[in-house]
């Protein structure tokens, strides 16, 4: 399982003020909390999330997750629509 | 194709789907649910007590079918009451964080901590004293906001009910506590409180400016610098060490605050020739409202004296006034044009001077 990660948007509108991570998930078994965050179709019900209509400033974020069968799912989700757990796991990544 | 199968609510059906974000921005409490839940049906809409107030029109005193913002309606009460709520992430992205520093606090040491406090009262006095505003919502809501937010984060934003503020990662960002920062972030929430701009395209851009405006107009009135005196950049002294670059966005000259081989050329125009068409950033919104930052900068310089004064009372009176969350440019300028008939009188130096800003960015009105 590989899981990229790319940031932009936010105040600053420059995309180099993003960042842009990825994780080569080779044993599950000691990265469970990535897998089980980052799986597809949990990804996908975030992508339906809506976050607060007057929020602003905001970054989106763009995950791509390939999976053990080398099938890419890729998701762009605003900030908000990502729980706060997950937002530790990137920024550990 | 809607039919009865897929959609069992009618509204579905019929309203739009740029009808129902609006709905979602301004209705009340049991409108914003409808909408949201129509708009995203596999979302649980959040039950948030400062959402039911978010966007609040009433009807203009003694003006049949005219609507202005609560917070313009309400009368001016005798005093305003500051109370700031100001929390640490501890780097988590967990919001609001522990707090750090109520309303009163001594101040902690923390930098990041005593210069959102000092920098969220010096907000709420501009709309205080120059506006009379009390505070985001006009009805006296905590500034709550976070610093230390999550770990090496390069941006500060405003969710809806908070401000939060990275640290930067110290290449490209160094804070994000700067006074126009947090003046620019609170200033969002006054445009949601006053019936909210979509963060989209034109309107969203739009959105963007006034949060510029106030935001630079809260430093101008801190350091009491009228309009010639001021620097009008946005983010002054926020980019990192070894960038190139003054600020984020510069009023006075749109598309120069930085140059820098890492962030590239500043991307703002300054006029509507040059005007920006991306799917990119909400459609551009932190990259056109250099158009409208401009008009405004060019109007100050036209007026002189304080930004604070005519030209902010101009703009505060059309956020207030203006009735349309999807408002293109043009609409943005007709109803400054109407703030300042209002204000100053027909034929007035404030609304000859204002057309003429607004002309010489390319938007006749």
């Amino acid at each position: 399982m590989m899981i990229e990660v790319a940031s932009s948007g936010g105040f600053g509108g420059i995309a180099a003020g993003g960042m842009s991570k990825q994780l080569d998930v080779t044993d599950p078994s000691s990265q469970q909390p990535y897998c089980e965050t980052f799986d597809p179709d949990a990804l996908s019900r975030l992508a339906d999330k809506a976050g607060h209509p007057s929020a602003a400033d905001l970054q989106t974020y763009t995950i791509a997750v390939t999976d053990d069968d080398n099938r890419r799912h890729v998701f762009r989700l605003r900030e908000d629509a990502l729980p706060p757990e997950m937002l530790d796991l990137i920024d550990a990544m | 194709m809607c039919g009865p199968a897929q959609c069992h609510n009618p509204i579905h059906c019929i309203v739009p789907p740029h009808m129902l974000r609006v709905m979602a921005l301004r209705g009340d409490a049991s409108v914003q649910q409808m909408a949201r839940a129509l708009l995203h049906q596999n979302e649980e809409v959040r039950d948030e007590r400062a959402e039911r107030m978010t966007g609040g029109l009433v009807p203009e005193d003694g003006r049949s079918g005219l609507f202005v913002s609560s917070a313009l309606a309400r009368s001016v009460p005798d005093r305003h009451v500051c109370d700031r709520r100001i929390h640490d992430g501890e780097g988590k992205a967990a919001l609001p964080g522990r707090l750090v520093r109520g309303e009163g606090d001594a101040p902690t040491g923390d930098p990041e901590v005593d210069r959102a406090y000092d920098g969220a009262g010096t907000v709420f006095e501009l709309y205080s004293e120059a506006f009379g505003r009390n505070s985001l919502d006009g009805a006296g809501v905590p500034l709550t906001a976070t610093v230390h937010h999550r770990r090496n984060y390069n941006n500060a934003f405003w969710n809806g009910t908070q401000m939060a503020y990275g640290d930067g990662d110290q290449k490209i960002f160094r804070t994000f506590t700067e006074l126009s920062v947090i003046g620019h972030e609170m200033s969002h929430g006054v445009v949601q409180y006053s019936g909210g701009l979509l963060y989209q395209g034109q309107s969203g851009a739009l959105n963007e400016s006034v949060a510029d405006v106030f935001g630079t107009m809260t430093v101008q009135r801190k350091l009491d610098q009228d309009v010639y005196a001021a620097d009008w950049l946005v983010g002054a002294g926020i980019l990192g060490p070894d960038i190139n670059g003054r600020a984020l966005r510069s009023m006075k000259a749109p598309g120069t605050a930085y140059h820098d081989a890492l962030l590239g050329q500043d991307p703002q125009p300054y006029h509507m020739d040059l005007y920006v068409d991306t799917t990119d950033d909400n459609g551009g919104v932190h990259i056109n409202s250099g158009i409208p930052n401009h008009a405004f900068y060019l109007y100050c310089m036209y007026l002189g004296g304080n930004a604070w004064e005519r030209p902010g009372q101009v703009w505060y009176r059309a956020l207030q006034q203006i009735n349309n969350p999807m408002a293109t440019f043009h609409d943005w300028a007709a109803e400054t044009m109407d703030a300042a008939i209002a204000l100053f009188g027909a034929g007035s130096c404030e609304q000859v001077m204002l057309r003429r800003a607004w002309r010489l960015v390319g938007i006749a009105c």
